[in-house]
């Protein structure tokens, strides 16, 4: 019974089997990590700091990480070992519930953090709660890569206790009594950064590691 | 006769046998694959895997179709609905079984 259960889990761990999935959200947080740093860094009015400027960023971001994606699966994945899709879940509750919990724990620790004036913390809750899916989701079936769930959780810890006048100086200029929101937003960027470059770094060695160990199948009858 | 040992009789024997096990497992878990997937993932060879397949379909529990990616034939496969029904019927059995 533990193999077909094996078995029946053997699908989802194949999505991500080339690293597609990991480099999909490290890029894409890298890519939100240098939207977020040239609103930091451009003076007051510059086209970064326009809506409709992130939003066709953002647009594009997403359409040229899914084509990446897709080309990695159709050019190398499915030719040398196989296709899969997946069903569609019956239960969107149980993630749903999860979503709920992750927003409502975000918000307290965002007060929390408010109340306590220090408000790097809660955004290395952001990057330790990332930790805790990344090692449920990719370092199970792949021991490695619970060093780079590890990597992830010290590095959101080492941002929390980066000195406030640090993380201050970072963010630029800002109105007098928004340095919590200072504080905050380069926190942030610097979990988003982290987490994204890890995840590239992770994605980029399983997708070596893949191509060793794989060859392209020959055509002849199935 | 003993319930428990009544309930291993009824086992679905099209599906007890390993190799056609692994592949109802495989498939229940998605909505399709193709047999490279299928071969890559049981470790068949391609006669055996192919002789397993014909015996699901037989049994209604697996829908096979021959298409192209590209210019690659390419054969799909998916557990139908008496197929899903059969397996989760099997797991429920051999859970009591056991």
């Amino acid at each position: 019974m533990h193999n077909v259960q094996e078995m029946l889990r053997r699908p989802a761990e194949y999505e991500n089997v080339d690293g597609a999935v990991e480099l999909l959200f490290g890029f894409g947080y890298l890519g939100f990590a240098l939207a977020g740093w040239l609103q930091v860094v451009t003076p007051a009015g510059s086209i970064w700091q326009k809506t409709y400027t992130f939003l066709i960023y953002v647009g594009l971001m997403q359409a040229i990480l899914y084509c990446g994606y897709k080309a990695i699966k159709n050019h190398i994945t499915y030719p040398r070992t196989g296709f899969v899709e997946y069903r569609n879940s019956k239960k969107p509750w149980p993630m749903a519930i999860v979503m709920l919990i992750a927003a409502a724990v975000s918000v307290g620790t965002v007060f929390v953090g408010r109340w306590f004036g220090n408000l790097t913390s809660p955004a290395a809750v952001f990057g330790l709660f990332y930790a805790v899916i990344y090692a449920h989701g990719y370092a199970r079936p792949v021991r490695w890569k619970w060093a780079v769930a590890g990597a992830m959780a010290l590095s959101s810890i080492a941002i929390a206790f980066l000195p406030a006048n640090r993380v201050e100086a970072l963010a630029g200029p800002f109105k007098p009594g928004q340095e919590y929101l200072a504080r905050f937003g380069v926190a942030m960027l610097l979990v988003f950064t982290v987490c994204g470059l890890l995840l590239v770094f992770s994605g980029a060695i399983s997708l070596w590691l893949y191509l060793c160990h794989t060859q392209p199948a020959e055509q002849d009858g199935e | 006769m003993n319930p428990h040992i009544r309930t291993i009789a009824e086992l679905d024997r099209v599906i007890h046998e390993p190799g056609r096990l692994m592949i109802t497992a495989l498939l229940f878990a998605v909505d399709r694959a193709d047999f490279l997937y299928l071969q890559h993932e049981t470790g068949m060879n391609k006669g055996n895997l192919s002789s397993h397949l014909s015996r699901l379909e037989e049994a209604g529990y697996v829908e096979i179709v021959k298409t192209y990616r590209g210019k690659v034939p390419q054969t799909l496969l998916r557990l139908t609905a008496p197929g899903r029904q059969a397996f989760e019927q099997y797991r429920r059995k051999v859970k009591a079984a056991l």
